[in-house]
């Protein structure tokens, strides 16, 4: 009888891949065996050739949901070779061996569990732990491999004789679920109080009081949220804060709470009906709702609809709503028991610190935000942030990827045997192993510039290291001297004789975005970074640029021209200081007096007295920093409109200003007569426009003198703006309208920057990453202007675009580094 | 990349350029550089020199301490002082974080040709008169005058000697040891660049310039009750402000420092300038101000006493000496965040998204 050797790779752990091996291997009358090898399945199978070939194709066509086969290696043995006679075993775990996937992401509680849960006779009725092989949290329940439940925090929970019974059958459901569970052997939710909450200043007893257990905990929960309380929610990758997403009341209390006035919250609904009702979700294949329905249940970013009843506290001032199906047991059941069809659920964390997810330290940190605790006693191994997904011109695209991706591999288009990391930057921060074509991107860390968070960036870094068995001999940092993200790196190369490698922050996002289209190792391209922040090799702050890039090398060809920066990040966090950095040059001029700026009454905290300040600053060139960041314009333009004077929480004010641009744009073509606009053609100087090219703003792209850049002069259109704006009820434009002019006239800026390069370099290939690609307004009309000159824009695909991707940028780039060492004259024909 | 071979202002402004500089170009280049328990190679606040013990016919532990420090001042006249007044205070007080008494200071001066003689005058009287409140005499010194276009102010260096049993060290910091701050922080150098930017803040900000001998002297004389010194560092956070001294003592200590936010004392007036210009009070200079290192049994005892001399009445503790990341100086946030206090460099360097 002939014997075969298979080793597959991909996600084969924890996704009952074994069982089932094992079921069509009896059905195909195959002996032989199965094993799990720490991150790949090997199987030994003997049968006629007839029945070997039809095992081999149910291998490959009918594995479980979860499961993915990215490579399989078959190889005959000699016959007798194994020792293989009368049927199939199931052999113990192995660690040890390297292949390229590591833990499934943790996925929606699955169908199938939804009905043991809806039936009263089944003994997980409405049980909040209830999942089986095809469902459930994994990656945050996982300390090491091999995945077996020992190694996760399910072995605190002996598995009682019915769950040991279904454990152990290998035709059941739940056969080698790790996280297998009932009410007799599993975790149990507790309803906890802060005793004293409300006599704070009493100083006395502040331990807890246990309101409920078990499922009335879950009740207690659902009750308290219905009646306007905050409730602290453990749920499988960190806690949550809760409430009625309808009680404006409720919401404010923990906006004022959380001291986080304008940051939009996510919402849990209760199905993808409700979801409709207050959004315009769509329904179309590839669109959000199946996104949002997916069993990796992203938050999905959606436009408000015409009937949005939540409380406008929920997302202030945005067109879009970032909202998200129950994904655990324990929501559906918390849904069964609430009123409420919509509660308001955002990370439990102080502003830039990790999300919490300890029971204790919930206590300690949240007590002053929430009402109530939600606890369970299972550990959380792995925190996992929710992931965010939106639509930008009109495809999926990342905000944030975290929980239901991670640590799924991402695949490299090109492989070296080395293995290598990268740490990422500092905000929005991730981190990257690869090895062998494979990378395995971290879960979202946050900003580390808080200690607490670096600490996690390092415990997250071990995590990886230990998941993947990669050793990086070679470890990739940012640019930037202050970041410790950098410190780290430079530690971890000194500590492991290791190799460090700095990479300039926008070739790193312009390698992740090349990766993430599968270009070749040998690819030029023309790519477009446009974000907030990155230190560039000149030392100066860098943010919208266009670099001829390969894997390995960069040339900056063009970029918005440098605006100083009034005191430095202030001016990040007060974008008034940038309206009066950008417009300086016209006082320099004369043709503005620091009079005019300061009858425009921008906000500036200490008033017209700091107004004042800030323009002496900037005569006198003190404690200014230069940036030619894209994320400042909008920023600086936010301001000028009014529309934010004070950044809250990253991003505000360019994510205001789409915001009013989207309602711009519904206002300006509403009208539908054509001749409505015709005054747009006066100031064009041609043809009559059409509605969808907004042009009124003309951009001026010039030549500088002293870096021969060709330069997109952002001072002029901002002054623009300026003009607009002081016409003030003059105007012919709305505030709205004016964003909606104002960010058109900066996409085709950026546009036609990228054409004058286009046609110098010769270059077709042009790709676009940082957070601004974020933007829909920016991106669609960027790929439209694009599109008429026969180019497709590259976008991110797997990654999100802002500095969620560097690691992973990093890690492609010293990938092609090492693959390119032999190739002396690679990089030296830019 | 290419250095820019240059000396440029950074060189000079006490972060980690001025370090750098220090290091890789003059201290490497000198071959003799100790004269008794702390050489150049320290670069503390000031060097010893040991007494020769047969010629004093005593087996009284003593070292003198000598230090120097020139001043370019812009502008020369200041709220709350001026360049004479900065310039001896500046060298008394580095001997006297050394915790060593000042014998006496000599002076050189370099005037440009066109400097008014009133102003010289005014400058002379006010070096006096910093001198005369701790009783040291000024016994030698040195004058030159150079072409108008060679320079345009005046330059002042002072040199003093002073006496201690055993120097005080930046290195001295030992875990569980308070940090302490002898007063409201940042004030000299927002008064001074207040008057040389020409800031309109609404308020009188002045510089904290002052001899600190009289101040520290009584608190060198506490001890443990195992007779141990109760201060075990001391710097006085001039150029590169609080936030280098703490760096430098935590380094070369080789100890975690933890500062809290909230206990910082810093002057409502400064803290609105700074937040209007975007600086940080840690990182500006001090010129009457020490910070210092306690054992934690005497914190209290040092802080009175501090609390009681009129330049220490707004003394403050401010954080403590830990384990952890040794040789960093970790800021604890009113909000409870966490981040290093990085070292001074000098031009800001955004890094918010
Ligand atoms: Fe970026
Ligand atoms: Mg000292
Ligand atoms: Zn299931
Ligand atoms: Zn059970």
């Amino acid at each position: 009888m002939p014997v075969k050797k298979l080793l597959v790779k991909g996600v084969v752990q924890g996704v009952g891949f074994r069982p089932f091996v094992y079921r069509i291997a009896v059905e195909n009358h195959i002996s032989g065996s199965v094993i799990n090898l720490g991150n790949m399945v090997q199987i030994l199978a003997a049968g006629s050739t007839e029945n070997l070939n039809s095992f081999l194709s149910d291998l490959t066509t009918k594995n479980p949901p979860l499961s993915r086969i990215d490579e399989l290696n078959v190889t005959d043995l000699p016959e007798g070779e194994a020792a293989i006679e009368g049927g199939f075993l199931i052999l113990k775990s192995k660690s040890g061996v390297s292949g390229n996937s590591i833990i499934p992401p943790d996925t929606a509680v699955c169908e199938e569990c939804l009905s043991d849960m809806q039936s009263p006779q089944n003994r997980r009725h409405l049980y909040p732990f209830t999942v089986c092989t095809n469902c459930g949290p994994r990656y945050t329940t996982v300390r090491k491999l091999p995945y077996d439940r020992k190694n996760t925090v399910m072995d605190e929970f002996p598995l009682c004789e019915a769950c040991l019974k279904e454990y152990t059958d290998v035709n059941d459901r739940r056969y080698h679920a790790q996280p297998v569970c009932c009410p007799t052997c599993g975790p149990i939710h507790t309803f906890e109080q802060k005793a004293g909450r409300k006599a704070k200043n009493s100083g006395g007893d502040r331990k807890a009081i246990v309101l409920a257990s078990g499922n009335d905990a879950l009740k207690e929960a659902a009750k308290a949220i219905d009646d306007g309380f905050i409730v602290a929610l453990k749920g499988d990758g960190g806690f949550h804060l809760v409430c009625n997403a309808f009680s404006e009341e409720a919401v404010c209390l923990l906006r004022n709470r959380l001291k986080r006035p304008a940051q939009p919250f996510a919402v849990m609904v209760r199905n993808a009906a409700v979801a409709s009702n207050h959004t315009q979700i769509r329904r179309t294949a590839g669109k959000e709702l199946s996104f949002l329905e997916n069993v990796r249940r992203p938050i999905v970013v959606c436009n408000k609809s015409d009937s949005y009843a939540l409380a406008p506290s929920v997302a202030p001032k945005l067109h879009n709503l970032g909202m998200m199906l129950p994904y655990s047991a324990a929501h559906y059941v918390l849904f069964e028991y609430l009123k409420t069809d919509v509660v308001v659920m955002t990370s439990a964390n102080l502003p830039g610190l990790p999300m919490v997810i300890d029971n204790d330290d919930a206590f300690s940190k949240l007590s002053d935000i929430a009402d109530y605790f939600l606890f369970h006693n299972r550990l959380i191994q792995n925190r996992t942030d929710d992931t965010v997904i939106r639509f930008v011109n009109d495809e999926p695209v990342f905000l944030r990827r975290s929980r239901g991706f991670v640590p799924e591999r991402i695949v490299l288009p090109f492989s070296h045997s080395k293995g290598v990391a990268g740490v990422g930057a500092e905000m929005n921060n991730t981190l990257s192993f690869a090895k062998d074509g494979n990378i395995f991107l971290s879960q979202y860390i946050g900003n580390t510039k808080h200690l607490q968070t670096a600490a996690y960036h390092a415990e997250a870094f071990e995590t990886l290291r230990q998941l993947t068995g990669i050793r990086p001999k070679i470890i990739a940092c940012d640019m930037h001297p202050d970041f410790n993200t950098t410190h780290f790196a430079k530690e971890y190369a000194s500590k492991e004789k290791a190799k460090l490698i700095q990479i300039q922050h926008h070739h790193a996002h312009i390698c992740s975005v090349m990766a993430d289209n599968d270009l070749p190792l040998d690819s030029t391209v023309l790519g477009i970074a446009l974000d907030g922040v990155g230190y560039g090799d000149d030392q100066t702050v860098w943010g919208g640029e266009i670099l001829k890039c390969t894997y390995t090398d960069y040339v900056r060809l063009s970029s918005l021209a440098p605006q100083p920066m009034a005191g430095g990040d202030l001016a990040t966090k007060f974008p008034a200081r940038l309206v009066f950095g950008m417009l300086y040059p016209y006082i320099s001029d004369g043709t503005l007096s620091e009079e005019d700026l300061l009858s425009l009454n921008l906000f500036f905290p200490r008033g017209a007295d700091e107004a004042k300040v800030v323009l002496s600053q900037l005569k006198n060139n003190f404690n200014v920093a230069a940036s030619s960041s894209s994320g400042r314009v909008l920023d600086a333009a936010a301001a000028l409109l009014g529309l934010c004077g004070e950044r809250t929480f990253d991003g505000e004010p360019a994510m205001l200003l789409e915001s009013a641009a989207y309602h711009g744009v519904a206002e300006l073509t509403a009208g539908s007569d054509l001749a409505d606009l015709s005054f747009l053609a006066e100031t064009i100087g041609s043809e009559i426009p059409t509605l969808s090219d907004l042009s009124y703003f003309k951009p001026a792209i010039q030549q500088s003198d002293e870096s021969g850049r060709l330069v997109f002069d952002t001072s002029a259109l901002l002054y623009a703006l300026y003009t607009e704006v002081i016409k003030g009820e003059d105007s012919r434009f709305s505030p709205n309208q004016l964003a909606a002019l104002f960010v058109h006239a900066f996409a085709e800026g950026i546009g036609q920057m990228v054409l004058q390069n286009v046609r110098d370099s010769g270059i077709r290939v042009v790709c676009v990453s940082g957070g601004v690609a974020n933007n829909d307004y920016i991106i669609s009309v960027l790929a439209k202007m694009l599109k008429e000159n026969g180019i497709d824009l590259l976008t991110h695909k797997n990654l999100p675009p802002g500095d969620g991707c560097i690691s992973h940028g990093q890690v492609a780039s010293v990938t092609a580094r090492l693959l390119l060492k032999s190739k002396k004259n690679f990089g030296n024909n830019l | 990349m290419a250095k820019e071979n240059k000396i440029s202002m950074e060189h000079g402004a006490g972060g980690q350029q001025m370090q750098s500089l220090i290091g890789e170009i003059i201290l490497k280049n000198f071959t003799n550089t100790s004269a008794g328990s702390v050489g150049l190679d320290a670069l503390d606040d000031g060097a010893t020199i040991e007494l020769d013990r047969d010629f004093l016919n005593n087996n009284k532990k003593a070292e003198l301490v000598m230090t120097t420090d020139s001043h370019v001042v812009k502008p020369i006249f200041f709220p709350g002082g001026d360049i004479g007044k900065v310039a001896v205070c500046g060298a008394i007080n580095d001997l006297a974080v050394m915790g060593a008494r000042p014998l006496a200071v000599s002076s050189g001066m370099i005037i440009p040709e066109g400097f008014s003689i009133t102003d010289l005058e005014k400058v002379v009287h006010s070096m006096n008169d910093a001198l005369v409140e701790i009783g040291v005499p000024l016994i030698t010194g040195d004058t030159k005058t150079v072409e108008g276009t060679a320079l345009d102010s005046i330059i002042i260096n002072i040199a003093a000697i002073g006496i201690c049993d055993a120097p005080v060290r930046d290195c001295g910091l030992q875990i569980g040891d308070k940090m302490i701050v002898s007063g409201y922080i940042a004030d000299h150098g927002m008064a001074l660049l207040t008057k040389r930017e020409g800031f309109e803040f609404n308020s009188d900000l002045e510089s904290d310039t002052a001899p600190l001998w009289k101040m520290i002297e009584p608190l060198l004389a506490v001890q443990t009750q195992a007779g141990e010194r109760a201060v075990t560092a001391m710097k006085d956070p001039t150029r590169g402000g609080v936030a280098d001294s703490l760096n430098e003592m935590a380094q070369k200590s080789n100890v975690g420092i933890r500062i809290y936010e909230e206990k910082l004392p810093i002057r409502e007036a400064v803290f609105t300038s700074c937040e209007m210009l975007g600086l940080d009070p840690l990182e500006i200079a001090n010129e009457g101000k020490a910070v210092i290192g306690v054992r934690p049994e005497c914190a209290k005892a040092v802080l009175k006493l501090l609390k009681s001399h009129p330049y220490g009445k707004d003394a403050a503790i401010i954080g403590e000496v830990t384990e952890e990341k040794p040789g960093k100086v970790i800021l604890i946030s009113e909000l409870g965040s966490t981040r290093y206090v990085d070292v001074p460099t000098g031009d800001p360097i955004p890094r918010v998204c």
